[in-house]
């Protein structure tokens, strides 16, 4: 079965996130396949390499790019909801004529062409929110 | 045409939040993909769609152009449902959008005839 | 590829508090269907909580270790089943499609 999935959460509020990514853990041992993971909305603003997360908390993102490295996983962020909440990429940097660039290595800044494209080629899309 | 259709569920009222705005440019991203693009608006969700919105004050884009251009991107299967109209005492007549209104059943089966939903 | 038998699997992740959330829900639910509680919706697998959902005659699960975190796996009505993470993605595997519902 090939997955896709959609994040719409904010890290700050709910456990959205932490859900699917047990999903993925779980879908990928079981021999399934994650065609992208896009992030959607509030969720990209944990997206910048800014962040500082607390010592004895977990810091999602590490979990995503830990998952994404053991399995090839298409980590695709909504280009336009990034942009709005300041998180860029070096390209988005260099024509906002910002100051640095600061999107956490291992996400790629695409559009929202790139969920319909996950919702043709998967068998399966789920939303994960809060 | 794709061979996935796709329904997407607005729930909540205008300027509350960005899953609105969020929920329109999926319709427009999927469509321009050739996706069979469907809308229904739940509850709160038909507050957007009511004629006589002034933004202007808010300072905020009005999402009632976007709805109001959607014919042009294919887009005409919009949805809302009685029980809902009869909720918040409004008629289509209320409604600034040409919508189909249709019965909580009808719903479900709509729901069950998408091959792909998503209610953010 | 799609070894589907089912339509369609609703996952609901608020608390029952969220009326409209799950009066919309309920109205969408067919025969078919199956019904899902994850995060904060497992409290509404709870004995008094489910039964409006157990009225709808549809097969309930809840995620376990939602129900582990937060003490309540004592008070999960009868009719509900708890599942694993596994279980989880089997069932978004035997379900056409899921919508989520937060």
């Amino acid at each position: 079965m090939i997955f896709s999935l959609l994040i719409y959460a904010s890290q700050n509020s709910g456990q959205a996130e932490q859900t699917a990514l047990r999903f993925s853990r779980s879908a990928l041992a079981q021999g399934h396949k994650i065609h992208r993971v896009f992030f959607y909305g509030e969720t990209v603003s944990a997206l910048s390499n800014l962040k500082i997360t607390p010592r004895d908390e977990i810091d999602i993102t590490r979990q995503w790019l830990d998952l994404a490295a053991d399995d090839d996983l298409d980590l695709v962020v909504c280009i336009s909801a990034a942009v709005r909440r300041g998180v860029l990429n070096q390209q988005e940097c260099d024509r906002h004529n910002r100051s640095a660039a600061n999107l956490a290595a291992g996400f790629n800044l695409s559009g929202l062409g790139q969920l319909a494209d996950a919702i043709l080629s998967s068998d399966r899309l789920l939303t994960f929110g809060n | 045409m794709a061979d996935k259709n796709l329904l997407l569920i607005f729930r909540n009222p205008p300027f509350a939040d960005s899953s609105n705005r969020d929920t329109l440019d999926i319709a427009l991203a999927c469509s321009a993909f050739d996706i069979p693009v469907s809308l229904i608006f739940l509850h709160d969700g038909i507050l957007q769609l009511t004629r006589g919105q002034q933004s202007k004050p808010l300072q905020q884009k009005n999402l009632l152009n976007t709805f109001n251009a959607l014919a042009m991107y294919d887009i005409n299967q919009l949805f809302v449902l009685q029980s809902d109209l009869q909720r918040f005492e409004l008629t289509t007549a209320d409604l600034s959008v040409d919508c189909q209104a249709i019965s909580d059943s009808k719903m479900a089966q709509l729901l069950r005839q998408s091959d792909r939903v998503i209610n953010l | 590829m799609s070894d589907a038998n089912f339509e369609t699997l609703h996952i609901i992740n608020k608390t029952f508090s969220n009326g409209a959330l799950y009066a919309d829900c309920c109205k969408a639910v067919l025969p078919g269907d199956a019904i899902l509680l994850i995060e904060s919706a497992v409290y509404s697998a709870c004995t008094l909580q489910a039964t409006e959902l157990v009225e709808l005659q549809v097969p309930l699960y809840a995620l376990e270790v939602d129900i582990q975190a937060r003490g309540i796996s004592e008070r999960i009505h009868s009719q509900v089943q708890a599942i694993n993470d596994d279980t989880f993605v089997s069932l978004t595997c035997q379900y056409k499609k899921s919508i989520s519902w937060f």
